[in-house]
């Protein structure tokens, strides 16, 4: 988990496709689609941001490459898995928003009239 | 006419990108339905190749085999080891002769420099200059000599006062309108007349960087002068 404090907040694109890797092994595609739907369609995200991040959940060894399937009808499509380290990392975030949220609430907190 | 463009678009990526990516971008931009996802995708390449350009430098070498990202199978692996790495022969060779070189360096620098405190390859650092003779540097061993010059007080001591100084490479001890008596080390802080007096004195109580005290020792009597502090 230390090694990951470095690299939080996420950005909210990097955020997203671990979540959606988080419950299956998606392709490029795939993910797009969940992020689609993790949002109600606010957030649509591109091939290149999709794949630029990616990249670079690769490099931080959060994101395996499973490569292609047999099963799949688009052989150029390569399925993506979350690694252990990327549960860590996405793990990692979710505490630190869930902080933030709190932290919010709090302050949104409009005190309660006292009684007399 | 859009898809040649976002092929174009994808094209111009780095290498390294475009040769993992580049098929799926595209697979990606065939399943897009409608000229306005289309142009979305386009628009997003289009920044996607800026950013590959100008914000990922890093990326833009292609992964040695070693870092490129382990397949996954039956689970994904979280750590590397190196067990298997085994080093080349000429590898073991260059190691081994440049190990052999180093020992023999140091071993002949070692033998050339017996009894020699500094060693030849240390930068040589020069000791002040000192007017201190090395036998009485010597017999003090710990503590310089020069802490003990100055003027010592005695109550019996006539005259009462005595000079300790040092002239040419002589330790003496000087009584004020009298003559100099030059002394030789005997041991540690104690010292002996040259000459045939036998006063044998002794320096003591080390305070305040200097002795501060000198027990004189002459046929038989014994006398402690302390030092005059200016």
């Amino acid at each position: 988990m230390r090694g990951n404090d470095k690299q939080t907040p996420l950005s909210l694109a990097l955020f997203h496709i671990l979540m959606a890797l988080a419950g299956h092994d998606l392709h490029g595609y795939a993910i797009m689609q969940d992020i689609s739907r993790q949002t109600e369609g606010q957030y649509a995200l591109g091939p290149g941001t999709l794949y630029d991040n990616l990249q670079k959940a690769m490099r931080r060894r959060w994101v395996a490459d499973l490569g292609h399937r047999a099963d799949d009808d688009d052989p150029r499509r390569r399925y993506y898995r979350l690694t252990s380290l990327g549960t860590s990392a996405l793990t990692a975030e979710v505490s630190r928003l869930e902080n933030v949220v709190r932290d919010a609430k709090v302050r949104l907190r409009i005190p309660k009239p006292r009684r007399a | 006419m859009l898809r040649p463009l976002f092929e174009c678009l994808v094209g111009l990526h780095p290498r390294a990108f475009r040769r993992r990516f580049a098929p799926e971008m595209l697979s990606i931009f065939d399943h897009a339905s409608g000229k306005r996802a289309a142009l979305s995708l386009v628009g997003d390449a289009f920044i996607s190749l800026i950013r590959q350009w100008v914000l990922r430098p890093g990326f833009w070498r292609e992964p040695s085999p070693a870092e490129q990202p382990q397949m996954a199978s039956a689970g994904a692996r979280s750590f590397y080891i190196i067990e298997n790495y085994r080093p080349s022969g000429v590898a073991l060779l260059h190691g081994a002769t440049l190990s052999l070189a180093v020992f023999l360096t140091i071993t002949l620098a070692f033998i050339r420099t017996r009894g020699s405190q500094v060693q030849p390859w240390l930068p040589r650092i020069e000791a002040e200059k000192s007017e201190i003779p090395p036998a009485a540097q010597k017999a003090f061993r710990s503590t310089p000599v020069e802490f003990c010059l100055g003027r010592y007080v005695a109550d019996g001591l006539h005259p009462a006062t005595v000079d300790v100084t040092i002239e040419e490479n002589q330790l003496y001890l000087t009584y004020p309108g009298s003559t100099k008596t030059a002394l030789s080390p005997c041991s540690g802080s104690t010292f002996k007349d040259s000459g045939s007096s036998g006063c044998q004195i002794s320096f003591s109580k080390f305070d305040r960087g200097k002795f501060q005290q000198l027990d004189i020792g002459q046929s038989g009597r014994h006398l402690t002068a302390f030092r005059l502090h200016e």
